[in-house]
């Protein structure tokens, strides 16, 4: 059944596009394939989450070519989780964004546009389940290639264009470094399955080759997560993408990449002197920094898009610190992050007028993103400083206790712009569809946030 | 909106008195996951508080607004109902969270209509809450788990000896700031701009709801996660938290007396009478916790009647300074005049009102045991001035002649005077409930030996 699960997951996207296509002249069944292929993704990923969530690990082998020689896809609990991510906000970007993207485009142009975004979480679960590097960097752009297409798509926006041209370089720039890096590694071990290269690299001398591989690997991958100082094109990319795709990408892309960087840290590849004060450094500039640019920041998007940064400084400074459970702490962060980023990302996009009622929304996703109790994003900032507290590191828990302050102070001043901005004395009183998915998301944050305050206390 | 929240407050009320009467068979405590809801004394005291406060501010709200509008109405509720929420949390992360809820409701009601004296004052106040929540709070509650394993409200207390004593002390000052809702200077500053708030919105819930919640979560603090016995211990060589607290007594007395506008002077009262409150709770006993809690529903019941005094002058009179007050003001509603002076003698303690009550627990509180002299003569200096900055105003009511012509907006002042008439009543006739509030008390559990 699991391995019908992964076939699933590669299978359903690819055959959603191509019948998007063939399906050009049909707007509804566009819509149902679509749709059906984003809840088989879902329902798959459910599947795996469920069966994976003991800490059982499941491989499994393309043509049934053993490793190293065969491709091998793995389902971790962590990989379920992040496949769970993908598919759950691609459904609800989808559900969300289509009414608009309907006024905005023609049938045929959206049947390409549903098959570029299949496309694009197609590779991102194979950037999520690979075990292979060569694996890893063809999914990785596929993956890009789509979202460089989807990018430049905006009618709204001359610059959407330059924009993607500008992830283009810089993609392409990190994706070679990534090959490069790769072909260093594999020249060395003479296999691309990341954990035959781990057993190998164990019995290896030739360090400097290593370590240049491991460096150029570690590297791509921080510049599409965009890391400090790498970051540079996140805020001119994304700030020119239409408003179906940000909530999409700014949930999930960015987060993806620097998901399978923790993942080669943590199973030991980049083990070099340097790379916990580059971690280290990075992080206390990120949170420092963007605090400061948000801060100043008039443009919500552009809050949100920095305070997606920050969470991964955060999880930058876990990763130098070190600690217990560190992947579920990094991973409860970068999950409550995506939760209510996303949320915020539809209430705002879409030139949508914020309302009474759905500025409730927006507060409380706002609330989840500061770390306010019973939310989601409380326990795994509680989780972080109590990791800090155990590693006795008290000047950097006084520090992030302040720093969540400064996230408070920032989106409550961004909050009261967009107030004015929108003039909440407006009223209307018409119940969309589109309210109704991001209720059902808060709705998820506030009861996943008060079932998560089961386990307040760090495991 | 109005009637409907006047019907469930009403209920709500009719409840609470039942439950009173009931206790302590009605004391329960049971966990929902993460989430726990406890009824115990301290609790059971603050949420009968909070429902007569609440139904007799929506009587007088019914006079004072002309339109109420679904904003106000919303918030005003949800306040509330996170307040009683509050006063049932069975542990610390339960508090927390309705703590923290009080504040984001309460946001828009100081903000009101969005005039910028009103944003600015919204502003602070929601930056110093939160800040001192994220700064102070916060940590101290990953402390205390880190150090105790749990942040359940147990008999006794949950601290170990695993806890340093370094720690506990501590964590015990960042509670006693983090709290800022209890206003203690230098963490008041959010109150006197809190004022801007319509008459309604300040005394309930800046008067009532929000510092006594501040004042609630500390003391269920100090009985049900440190105990009261340790931190008697920690406290025994040099009992610094007297002299944190008469500090802010003193600072806060001070500024009263230079208060000239009438809102500024009821709020520099409260932050005098919420760091009062404290006074006996710093000798750490079963008596002082007592004291504590008279002291809150004594002052809550004075101080609400002297709001809804100030807002009737206020809205008939346009006053909003003590040098507008005169005799003639008097003369065209003599009974707010007396119920004015009435609640302020009650707040300075003067017998047999129900300030005097509290108070005198009070003072024999500090007198059991090991007596506190600098804790009496900081109580009896607090009293001084209260007298001072209550008996200017008085005497301008009573005392000095009408300086031109008043015309009055006598409109909806009905509902107020109700209001103010059922305040005026319980102020005078506290010592009534006192038996069953004093066995109330009696039933709360400092250790788990009793």
């Amino acid at each position: 059944m699991l391995a019908a699960c992964v076939l699933l997951h590669v299978i359903a996207p690819v055959l959603g596009a191509l019948f998007n296509i063939f399906f050009r002249k049909f707007g509804r069944i566009q819509f149902c394939l679509t749709l059906i292929t984003l809840l088989s993704l879902v329902g798959g990923s459910v599947f795996a989450l469920f069966h994976t969530f003991d800490m059982a690990e499941y491989s499994y082998t393309f043509g049934g070519w053993t490793v190293p020689f065969g491709i091998e896809f793995k389902l971790t609990l962590w990989n379920s989780i992040f496949l769970l991510l993908i598919s759950a906000v691609a459904l609800l970007t989808f559900l969300y964004g289509y009414r608009h993207l309907t006024n905005e485009m023609s049938q045929f142009n959206r049947a390409l546009f549903n098959s570029l975004f299949l496309i694009c979480i197609l590779g991102l679960y194979g950037v999520v389940m690979t075990n292979d590097f060569f694996n890893l960097y063809v999914f990785l752009e596929l993956s890009s290639i789509a979202v460089y297409a989807l990018i430049s798509w905006n009618l709204r926006d001359k610059q959407a264009s330059s924009a993607a041209f500008y992830y283009l370089i810089a993609g392409s720039v990190a994706s070679v470094f990534f090959l490069i890096g790769v072909g260093y590694l594999y020249n060395i071990t003479g296999t691309l399955n990341i954990t035959h290269n781990l057993v190998k690299l164990k019995t290896i001398n030739n360090t400097k080759v290593v370590y240049l591989g491991s460096c150029l690997i570690a590297l791509g991958l921080l510049i599409k997560s965009a890391v400090f100082p790498m970051h540079g094109w996140i805020l001119k990319v994304y700030g020119h993408t239409n408003s179906f795709i940000l909530p999409f990408l700014s949930g999930t892309s960015n987060k993806i990449y620097f998901y399978v960087f923790v993942k080669l840290f943590l199973l030991g590849f980049f083990n070099f002197g340097f790379i916990h004060y580059f971690l280290f450094f990075s992080a206390i500039i990120m949170i420092v920094w963007f605090s400061i640019y948000a801060f100043k920041e008039q443009n919500m998007r552009v809050v949100l898009l920095l305070s997606s940064m920050i969470q991964i400084g955060y999880v930058l400074l876990l990763l130098a610190v070190g600690g217990e459970n560190l992947m579920l702490l990094i991973v409860s962060i970068l999950l409550s992050h995506s939760l209510a980023a996303v949320a915020l990302m539809m209430l705002i996009s879409n030139g949508t007028t914020l309302l009474p009622y759905n500025f409730i929304l927006f507060i409380i996703n706002a609330l989840s993103l500061v770390g306010f109790p019973a939310t989601l994003g409380f326990v795994p900032k509680l989780w972080l400083l109590q990791n800090l507290f155990d590693q006795h590191k008290f000047g950097l828990f006084g520090f992030i206790i302040f720093t969540f302050f400064l996230t408070f102070a920032y989106l409550f001043k961004s909050t009261q712009t967009l107030v004015v901005e929108n003039n909440l004395n407006s009223r209307r009183y018409i119940f969309s569809f589109e309210d109704a998915v991001v209720m059902f998301m808060t709705i998820f944050n506030i009861g996943m946030g008060i079932f998560a305050l089961n386990f307040v206390r760090l495991l | 909106m109005m009637i409907f929240q006047t019907f469930c407050s009403a209920v709500v009320c009719m409840l609470c008195f039942v439950l009173s009467y009931a206790a302590p068979r009605v004391f329960f405590h049971v966990h929902f996951g993460g989430l726990s809801f406890q009824l115990e004394p301290v609790g059971l005291v603050f949420i009968n508080v909070l429902s007569i406060l609440w139904f007799i501010t929506n009587l007088y709200s019914l006079g004072y607004f002309k339109n109420v509008s679904k904003t106000y109405s919303a918030c005003t509720f949800a306040s509330i109902i996170s307040a009683m929420l509050l006063a049932l949390s069975g542990n610390l992360i339960t508090a927390f969270i309705f703590y923290e809820l009080l504040t984001i409701f309460t946001f828009p009601l100081v903000k009101g209509s969005g005039t910028e004296q009103e944003s600015k004052a919204a502003r602070k106040y929601i930056l110093i809450l939160m800040f001192c929540s994220f700064v102070l709070l916060l940590p101290a509650l990953v402390l205390v788990l880190h150090y105790c394993g749990t942040l359940d409200f147990v008999v006794g207390g949950v601290v170990g000896p695993n806890f340093p004593s370094v720690m506990i002390f501590l964590t015990f000052l960042m509670f006693l700031y983090g709290c800022s809702k209890i206003a203690l200077v230098p963490v008041h500053l959010w109150l006197p701009g809190a004022m801007v708030a319509p008459i309604p919105v300040s005394a309930l819930l800046h008067a009532v709801a929000v510092v006594k919640a501040g004042l609630f979560i500390f003391l269920k603090i100090c009985i049900y996660i440190y105990g009261i016995d340790c931190l008697s211990k920690i406290n025994s060589n040099f009992n610094c938290f007297v002299y944190l607290v008469g500090f802010s007594i003193l600072a806060a007395s001070y500024t009263a007396v230079r208060q000239t506008k009438l809102k500024g002077l009821l709020a520099y009262s409260t932050i005098n009478h919420m760091s009062l409150c404290l006074l006996p709770l710093s000798m750490f006993s079963a008596e002082g916790v007592k004291a504590a809690v008279l002291h809150m529903t004594t002052h809550a019941l004075g101080k609400i009647t002297l709001f809804f005094a100030a807002g009737y002058w206020e809205k008939v009179f346009s006053i909003k300074s003590i040098d507008q007050l005169n005799y003639g003001i008097f003369q065209n509603a003599k009974s707010v005049g007396y119920i004015f002076a009435i609640a302020a003698l009650s707040v300075i303690g003067i017998p047999p009102l129900a300030g005097f009550i509290s108070k005198a627990y009070m003072i024999y509180s500090l007198l059991l045991g090991e007596a506190n002299y600098i804790a009496l003569g900081i109580l009896l200096l607090s009293t001084l001035f209260g007298v001072h900055y209550f008996i200017k105003v008085i005497y301008r009511i009573f005392f000095v002649s009408t300086a031109g012509s008043i015309t009055p907006n006598k409109a909806g002042e009905s509902w107020m005077k109700l209001a103010m008439f059922i305040t005026c009543a319980l102020v005078i006739a506290y010592v009534v409930c006192l038996p069953r509030l004093l066995s109330i008390l009696d039933s709360i559990e400092f250790s788990s030996d009793q």
